[in-house]
């Protein structure tokens, strides 16, 4: 209850900032000519390795494991089948992946901090304790994606289409929700503090179990039963 | 308008029924003048219509008129029907645009042309039929007489909460789903782009339904002597 009183009161006074993306490792880059020669010859695990201009268009990345890799060297052209891959851990961020197809990718802990992923396709994906603070989901595609302690301080979801995603624990403080589609989406213990939900529709979900300190809700649709949300610290 | 209660034997401030019923002739009153104008000269008040409805004005309640009551409840029905006919409509077309919305350029200027002021048309009647729906029920709102059960209350909140989501329905489609937001707007992915706005089309007639149903039952608890569907079997 401290805890988060205190975590609430760094947001107000704009003392916490998104917390900041691991250090790097010292990890093995790998080039364009090396990774084709590999794939060829039958290798799919390309774990914890720095991708250098590798050209990825026409290879179907489900299956291969990229885990731990960082990607912000590659164009990802939307000719390259990211949908259902496994990306647990990868990094993509301030890379601009507008329109991208990640639906039901792994993204487990990836790094996303201030990318561009505007309509983009993020359906059944899993971004559980992803850092995606400061990214720019506009008008995106989460429906059913799974959120739990993932972070978006002042992330742009606004329009986005979050139906009957999880966003347990998550931390959206600060986040543009902007007529986003929160219906049936799980709010337990998601920090919304400072957050703008202006005509959010929260239909089905249980913003009552939210952290809705300074949160802005103005037209926003309410589920049944809630006339007001309860403000905790 | 004063009222006195009818069973004050004083002869001050008396109610005068014939002001809001001009324009019916005296036959089809729902009160027989004749006992409006005793009531107003003695104060005696035999006819229980007309004991009913004093009684209801000394508790400072509205009262309607039957003839109104019916004339808001076919304003009801039509105001549903035309939000059935112009969301399904609405309905189509968002389906018919998905499908020409990534191959847009390939189309011609004027299937698109067609599409879009067909689009236009549809969301002016189906904001208007809203409209209509919403101006009545939002002006009958409470029930009108007695004091608010628990069931009462609940429905009373039932209530506000199906005008919140009419209303906030009504917003979306007329700021989101606006023809010029759909056609700019272009994504890679139209099915799910417009999946909020279709499955908000396909819910809102029964909304409007429920509303329309509730909106009834009230108008009628205002007509005194009337259980909510005398009218209706007469």
């Amino acid at each position: 209850m401290l805890k988060q009183l205190l975590k609430s009161l760094g947001t107000i006074l704009g003392a916490d900032a998104a917390t900041l993306p691991p250090k790097p490792s010292i990890l093995k880059k790998i080039v364009d000519v090396e990774f084709d020669r590999d794939y060829k010859n039958g290798r799919r695990d390309f774990r914890n390795l720095i991708l250098e201009n590798v050209n990825l268009q026409g290879i179907n990345l489900r299956g291969i494991d990229f885990r731990g890799s960082d990607f912000r060297m590659v164009e990802l052209y939307h000719g390259v089948q990211l949908s259902g891959s496994e990306l647990s851990q990868v990094t993509f961020s301030g890379m601009n992946l507008k329109g991208i197809d990640f639906s039901n990718a792994n993204l487990y802990e990836a790094v996303l901090v201030g990318t561009d992923l505007r309509g983009a396709n993020l359906n059944g994906a899993n971004l559980s304790k992803a850092n995606l603070s400061y990214a720019n989901f506009y008008h995106a595609f989460l429906v059913g994606s799974e959120l739990p302690d993932a972070q978006l301080y002042a992330a742009d979801l606004s329009k986005a289409d979050l139906k009957g995603a999880n966003l347990s624990r998550a931390n959206l403080s600060r986040a543009n929700l902007t007529w986003a589609d929160l219906s049936n989406t799980n709010l337990g213990e998601t920090d919304l503090t400072m957050a703008n939900l202006s005509y959010a529709d929260l239909e089905g979900s249980n913003p009552q179990f939210a952290h809705t300190l300074f949160t802005t809700l103005t037209g926003v649709r309410l589920p049944e039963g809630i006339f007001f949300v309860k403000h905790k610290a | 308008m004063t009222a006195k209660n009818p069973n004050d034997s004083s002869t001050e401030k008396v109610v005068d029924f014939r002001s809001h019923s001009a324009r019916t002739d005296a036959q089809n009153r729902y009160i027989d003048p004749t006992k409006a104008d005793e009531y107003r000269r003695t104060g005696k008040c035999d006819d229980p219509k007309l004991k009913r409805v004093a009684q209801l004005f000394h508790a400072g309640k509205v009262v309607l008129a039957p003839e109104r009551a019916k004339r808001l409840v076919t304003a009801l029905i039509q105001a549903v029907e035309g939000v059935e006919k112009s969301a399904y409509s609405l309905g189509d077309i968002l389906q018919v645009l998905e499908i020409y919305l990534p191959k847009q350029p390939e189309n011609s200027m004027k299937a698109i042309a067609e599409i879009k002021q067909q689009l236009e048309f549809d969301q002016k009647n189906l904001d208007q039929a809203i409209y209509r729906l919403l101006n009545i029920a939002k002006k009958y709102a409470q029930p009108a007489t007695g004091k608010i059960s628990s069931e009462q209350k609940a429905d009373a909140l039932r209530y506000q909460k199906l005008i919140n989501d009419v209303e906030y329905i009504r917003r979306f489609l007329v700021e989101q789903v606006h023809v010029s937001v759909v056609v700019f707007e272009q994504s890679p992915y139209p099915t799910a782009f417009l999946r909020r706005g279709l499955n908000y089309l396909d819910v809102l007639p029964g909304y409007c339904g429920e509303l329309a149903n509730r909106t009834r039952c009230n108008i009628f608890d205002r007509v005194p002597g009337t259980q909510s569907d005398d009218l209706e079997l007469q």
